[in-house]
């Protein structure tokens, strides 16, 4: 069976880059100084092994070789060989990022950063040779930490096959066919495991294998020939050597000896997952690609079946229509939209991924800031695995990098200023899942907002007038407005007076909202709320004039009907209803879109109260309609962007309606009051 | 005589097929020819499957003959240390 070996080319990238997400969160858990983790140096480890082993089945020499010694390294602490030093643990985190950087430019068919990988290489290389102990303990499992080449005349190759090693696609044939071109080869099938034809299993593999290769092949160019299968067999490449007692002097790689076994056991469930993966992305995948569990898969597909049946019974209905089954008719209606509303339920659903893949990212950075700065902070995650729709996660990553090095930056004090409280300071990122939306929380036990310099800094520029009683909230608001940091001295973490406002702004392009709340010398928390997806939401449909208007649910605080007397006019401030103990403004949506046609005496509509970034406005419409789903299509893509307006839908009469933009609306009602 | 006529592509998808194709040859206990001309891919697991099927046949003393085992197919067989076994080795054609 011919394999086409690039299809696997995009898996093995995402594969890699999962990998050095595990190594980078491995590394940063290893406790520097103490006796090695054997788990956690195994995990990170497995990870280097197996880039290393897919960079050799493609050919990606340079991946291939810096790896090589990244693993020796790892073999190293893992054996009790090395100790675990924070320098290792520096060194090895700043080759994680070389390697990134190095996977991602052969991706791109770009040039690396060659003299940084070669530094780094010498840097690894220094360490293992100042740190390998005692040459008795010299197992030569890898080249680079192996002692002087031995003279070989070629490899005897003990391939032993597992049972399931063609059920991933792997083939000896081929296999053999590169290593026949690597020199003379000499094959030795063992047929001891064959069973009676009747008995076997036609794609189990039974046979096994010694082979001889002569030639001047290097050690790493005959195992690169069978990377894809050390998972699947029991492996062992050692020298051909012509004199035979010099084998006394080395003691060569045994696949299967004890320690290792150990090793294959646990490569073995990367292994299974790395097969799973071949064959779940199969051709074409690209880097917009998401892994989907055969779960939600098998729920959507039930779902269509019950669709179909669904929509049989409507085919029943329409052959042979009269008045006396419109009740059945009502009932498949009924079932229809039920079938219709799981359905997109569950599609919708395949597009969510778990915020730890945002998440992830934190840890690094509050190590290498924290360390930049002199500070000791420990991250606290949680609710890593709430799922959100993938365009939400793509969007709302820089803002939270952006408010986490603000924590860290401007929140965490310097341990010799955190008076009572411990030395170290704590920030947290938690997520969660709240009637219909997401939330993410950024918090710290730091000094927490400057009360007093936001307000001097809010006078000075004029956005508050001096004299009046301002709440802790409104205060707060302005860290918000553009250009207002209070950061005394800019450092290159945050301070430049750019960001919470665009943060702001980011989070409101993706239909969500941010709050902050902070008490002095005990922290901030910073409050994130997000829709589930951006795709669909739930709709009120409101009339104006001739037009329907879409109002998000969500935004909803309740309608009402409206008495001449509840309206006051405000000079410079529109009109505003007097509402609960409070003053409401109202906002008529037939000025602001120019509707014709449309009831412009207020007893005669209704307000619906909405609500967004912590304030009510009452919209002024003719009438509700129904509720409904609406899918989202962009007015910017289709027409251009319209102040007030998120986008729009086709309704059910395939006429277009506009979904309103609560905050933006609110925002357009402030600049004209 | 059970003859048995080789796909194209003895992949690893075609050896189901094929394993059950060799086990009714098997069990007419008449001798096996196998028409390999038209092979231009073969899998381990095919030839495994012949390769049972030769140890079995030699053990009930049926015959088993190539004709026509094309070079891919002889290919194979050589790669995989089988050749002799499989009655493929040296001309590879119209042995028994």
């Amino acid at each position: 069976m011919a394999i086409d070996i690039g299809q696997f080319v995009q898996t093995f990238f995402e594969e890699s880059l999962e990998g050095l997400d595990i190594m980078e969160t491995g590394l940063l858990a290893l406790p520097p100084g103490a006796a090695a983790d054997l788990d956690q140096v195994n995990t990170i480890f497995r990870a280097v092994h197996s880039i290393k082993g897919g960079s050799g089945t493609f050919g990606f020499k340079e991946v291939t070789s810096f790896t090589h010694v990244m693993e020796t390294l790892l073999d190293k602490m893992r054996e009790g060989q090395m100790a675990v030093t924070s320098e290792a643990i520096n060194t090895l985190l700043q080759s994680v990022d070389c390697l990134r950087d190095m996977l991602m430019a052969v991706r791109n068919n770009t040039e690396f950063d060659a003299p940084r990988v070669e530094e780094l290489r010498k840097q690894l290389a220094q360490m293992l040779d100042q740190k390998v102990s005692a040459p008795s303990a010299a197992h030569w499992r890898t080249p680079a930490a192996q002692p002087p080449p031995v003279s070989a005349d070629g490899w005897l190759i003990s391939f032993r096959p597992h049972l399931d090693l063609m059920h991933s696609g792997n083939d000896p044939v081929r296999i053999f066919r590169e290593l026949a071109a690597l020199g003379d080869l000499t094959v030795r099938p063992d047929f001891s495991r064959l069973p009676r034809l009747a008995e076997m299993q036609p794609e189990d593999c039974y046979l096994a294998w010694d082979l001889e290769l002569r030639g001047s092949a290097t050690r790493e160019t005959v195992a690169e020939v069978f990377a894809w299968v050390e998972d699947d067999s029991d492996l062992s490449i050692e020298p051909l050597l012509e004199d035979l007692t010099a084998l006394g002097s080395v003691e060569p790689e045994v696949a299967n000896d004890n320690a290792q076994q150990g090793e294959l056991l646990l490569d073995r469930r990367a292994g299974d997952r790395r097969k799973t993966d071949r064959r779940a992305v199969g051709g074409g995948a690209d880097s917009s690609s998401i892994r989907v569990g055969i779960d939600k898969v098998d729920a959507v597909i039930n779902l269509v079946g019950e669709l179909v049946t669904t929509q049989s019974m409507l085919s029943a209905l329409g052959v042979d229509f009269d008045m006396s089954r419109i009740d059945k008719l009502h009932e498949a209606l009924d079932q229809l939209d039920r079938n219709t509303r799981d359905l997109q339920e569950h599609v919708m659903r395949i597009r969510m991924l778990p915020i730890s893949s945002v998440f992830s990212r934190f840890p690094r950075m509050v190590h290498d800031i924290s360390e930049k700065l002199g500070k000791q902070v420990e991250l606290q995650l949680s609710g890593e695995q709430t799922e959100i729709d993938k365009t939400v996660i793509e969007k709302i990553g820089d803002p939270l990098v952006h408010l986490v090095r603000n924590s860290l930056d401007h929140g965490i004090e310097p341990p010799d200023q955190r008076g009572e409280k411990p030395a170290t300071g704590i920030i947290t990122l938690n997520a969660y899942h709240k009637s219909g939306s997401i939330f993410i929380e950024v918090g710290d036990d730091g000094r927490g907002l400057n009360r007093e310099a936001l307000l001097r800094k809010g006078l000075d520029a004029g956005l508050l007038r001096p004299g009046e009683d301002y709440t802790d909230d409104q205060i707060h608001e302005l860290i918000f407005h553009p250009g207002l940091s209070t950061a005394k001295e800019i450092s290159d973490v945050s301070g430049r007076g750019v960001g919470m406002d665009v943060v702001r702004r980011n989070i409101q392009d993706v239909g969500g909202s941010i709050q902050i709340a902070s008490q002095p010398g005990r922290g901030s928390k910073i409050t994130i709320c997000l829709p589930l997806t951006l795709a669909i939401l739930d709709g009120q449909l409101v009339s104006v004039g001739h037009d329907c208007y879409i109002i998000p649910l969500l935004s909803i605080v309740e309608s009402v009907q409206i008495h001449a007397e509840m309206v006051n006019r405000v000079a410079g401030k529109g009109e505003v209803l007097r509402f609960r103990g409070q003053h409401l403004p109202i906002l008529r949506l037939y000025e602001q879109f120019c509707a014709d046609g449309a009831v412009t005496n207020l007893e005669k509509g209704l307000l619906v109260v909405v609500e967004a970034d912590g304030r009510q406005v009452g919209l002024f419409v003719d009438d509700l309609q129904g509720q409904q789903q609406i899918s989202i299509k962009s007015l910017e893509k289709n027409f251009r962007r319209v102040a007030g307006v998120a986008g729009a839908t086709i309704l059910g009469d395939g006429r277009v309606g506009l979904i309103l933009d609560i905050s933006g609306l609110i925002r357009v009602n402030n600049a004209a009051t | 005589m059970a003859t048995i006529e080789c796909q194209p592509e003895l992949d690893i998808a075609a050896a189901g097929a094929l394993h059950r194709q060799l086990l009714s040859a098997l069990q007419a206990q008449e001798p096996v020819d196998i028409d390999g001309q038209a092979v231009r891919k073969v899998h381990t697991a095919a030839l495994q499957l012949f390769l049972n099927l030769s140890v079995e046949a030699r053990l009930q003393k049926l015959p088993v003959r190539w004709r026509k085992p094309s070079p891919a197919l002889i290919e194979g067989a050589r790669l995989l240390g089988l050749a002799d076994s499989l009655g493929l080795g040296e001309a590879g054609e119209d042995s028994a």
